[in-house]
């Protein structure tokens, strides 16, 4: 063998032979743009005026080199081998508000079933029974109450609150239009986390996605309970991001903060009902109002130093710092329904994800008839757990593709056409790791994280060149 | 290129500006890592890594 075929073999050159695949992403920063592996999901920043040289050799590559496998197999565990560790359990079918871009059908939401208690408590044994095969010893497995509204069926709820409070941690995510007095007083005694949900800074932008059947406006009734949960240790807000509340999401970070918000979520529509797609906002001037959101955000923890942590988007800068430290498992593909997570309809079917629970084409079966591991295993989730970024286009080529991950499944199947496409907001995506790589190029990045996302977590990759 | 910062374990790269004096820094690259223990949803509300037992 010849010299020549010896040092290609050795991988010595960037994107030729063995050598290491670096995409240039250009971020929008002054200095820097980002060279990635996606295959790895290594990133580096690199002044434009030493891309070139940098590129041709020396440390970072160096570097790069010795970490590229290890850091693939990182990637891979995270991608392929967890193992389920929560549930989103819906306790009934109903709900008390037709908002816009509900994911539970219409019909179902206004006159549909409630779990019975004994069959709830049942659901929570057999799940149980799974998790105690699947989980370390000395971990809690997660049960999170979800809607349609699941305090529509308090005495169900609160009984397997109460029964199984050694057993699981629990959380609840609501409309807050029943947390009565009494309702709060039990949640909160128990450390049970609240979601709350909230679109507008003002009634009249709240009610144009939310509200009862009757057209009743339920902004001033949030705004209460958000009151009253000042100071508890575990809840958050949730506001959907919609064509009708874009130019609203700084004042309403104002309101969150004012009011003592801990954390918020600043989700996109998830499109996969029709409805939900009405409302949909364009990718760019979604990005720009969500980008100026968090930029508000910024500064109100500079002014104050309490922080609103808008999770959403520290999950993406966490996904390019630390991607085995991110906390939610949409933007990672596959996603997290039905590997991370998987969902219990009322009537004991098992879907990947709540957002599947309108789709019977993706219930795997049923708790109370089928084993999970076989659930977990049938082909409806395999549709979810199978879609792999790697193997459909434009993601397969794409720089940032395992910072994002292309969500949602859901709505890539209804609004897209298939499993092989992209989500509902490829663009906004791109945009929000845009940003993400220009705060930590800027020495931000920790300013939008919360405060000990960092307690056990250590730095394996760190190079610095002058 | 002129100085390698090596693996130190802390997370102060997130902390501090890129830039040294006028100059900013020609490369920035890290990376971080933990258990990847599965904790992982589509809501923040039970994301805490040790939350209330």
């Amino acid at each position: 063998m010849s010299d020549i075929a010896t040092a290609c073999a050795l991988g010595r050159h960037v994107n030729s032979g063995s050598g290491p695949s670096l995409l240039p992403l250009d971020i929008g920063h002054t200095e820097y743009l980002a060279l990635t592996d996606p295959a790895t999901a290594f990133w580096a920043l690199v002044r434009k005026d030493r891309l070139a040289e940098t590129l041709t050799g020396g440390p970072l590559l160096d570097r790069y080199r010795a970490h590229a496998a290890e850091f693939a197999r990182e990637l891979h565990g995270l991608r392929f081998e967890l193992k389920p560790s929560a549930v989103y359990v819906n306790p009934t079918e109903r709900c008390n508000l037709d908002c816009t871009y509900c994911y539970i059908p219409r019909e179902m939401r206004r006159a549909g079933e409630h779990m019975p208690t004994k069959r709830l408590l049942d659901a929570l044994e057999r799940l149980k029974d799974y998790f105690v095969t699947v989980m370390p010893a000395g971990r809690k497995p997660r049960v999170i109450f979800h809607g349609a509204e699941p305090l529509m069926n308090r005495e169900a709820l609160f009984a397997a609150i109460d029964a199984y409070r050694d057993d699981y941690i629990f959380g609840v995510q609501t409309n807050a239009t029943l947390l009565d007095e009494e309702a709060l007083n039990f949640l909160t005694e128990r450390q049970v986390s609240i979601g709350l949900s909230l679109d507008g800074p003002l009634a009249e932008i709240t009610d144009a996605t939310r509200r009862t059947w009757g057209g009743k406006s339920v902004h001033n009734k949030v705004l209460d309970t958000m009151e009253r949960l000042r100071g508890y240790r575990a809840w958050s807000v949730i506001a959907t991001c919609t064509a009708k509340n874009l130019d609203q999401l700084v004042p309403l970070v104002e309101l969150f903060h004012a009011r003592g918000v801990p954390t918020c979520m600043l989700n996109a529509v998830r499109c996969t009902m029709p409805g939900a797609r009405t409302v949909r906002p364009a990718d760019d001037v979604l990005a720009t109002h969500f980008i100026a959101a968090l930029e508000r955000s910024h500064a109100l923890y500079r002014e104050s130093g309490r922080k609103l942590v808008v999770a959403n988007f520290a999950n993406i800068l966490l996904a390019i710092l630390a991607p085995t430290a991110r906390r939610l498992m949409c933007d990672i593909s596959p996603c997290g329904g039905g590997r991370a997570f998987f969902a219990l309809a009322p009537d004991g079917g098992l879907f990947p994800c709540s957002e599947f629970i309108g789709l019977p084409a993706f219930e795997g079966g049923n708790l109370f008839s089928d084993s999970v591991g076989d659930i977990l295993a049938s082909p409806a989730f395999a549709k979810v757990t199978g879609r792999d970024v790697d193997k459909f286009a434009p993601c397969a080529h794409c720089a940032i593709r395992h910072f994002c991950g292309s969500p949602c499944p859901a709505e890539a199947h209804e609004m897209n056409g298939g499993m092989d496409r992209i989500g509902a907001f490829c663009g906004f995506y791109e945009e929000q790791v845009r940003y993400a790589l220009r705060l930590i190029a800027d020495g931000k990045a920790n300013d939008f994280l919360w405060d000990g996302w960092d307690e056990g977590v250590e730095t394996c990759f760190q190079v610095t060149l002058q | 290129m002129s100085q390698i910062v090596t693996p130190t374990p802390s997370t102060e790269q997130t902390r501090q500006p890129a830039t040294s004096g006028t100059q900013p820094a020609a490369v920035i690259a890290t990376r971080q890592r933990c258990d990847a223990d599965g904790v992982g949803l589509s809501h923040y509300i039970l994301m805490d890594r040790k939350p209330a037992q």
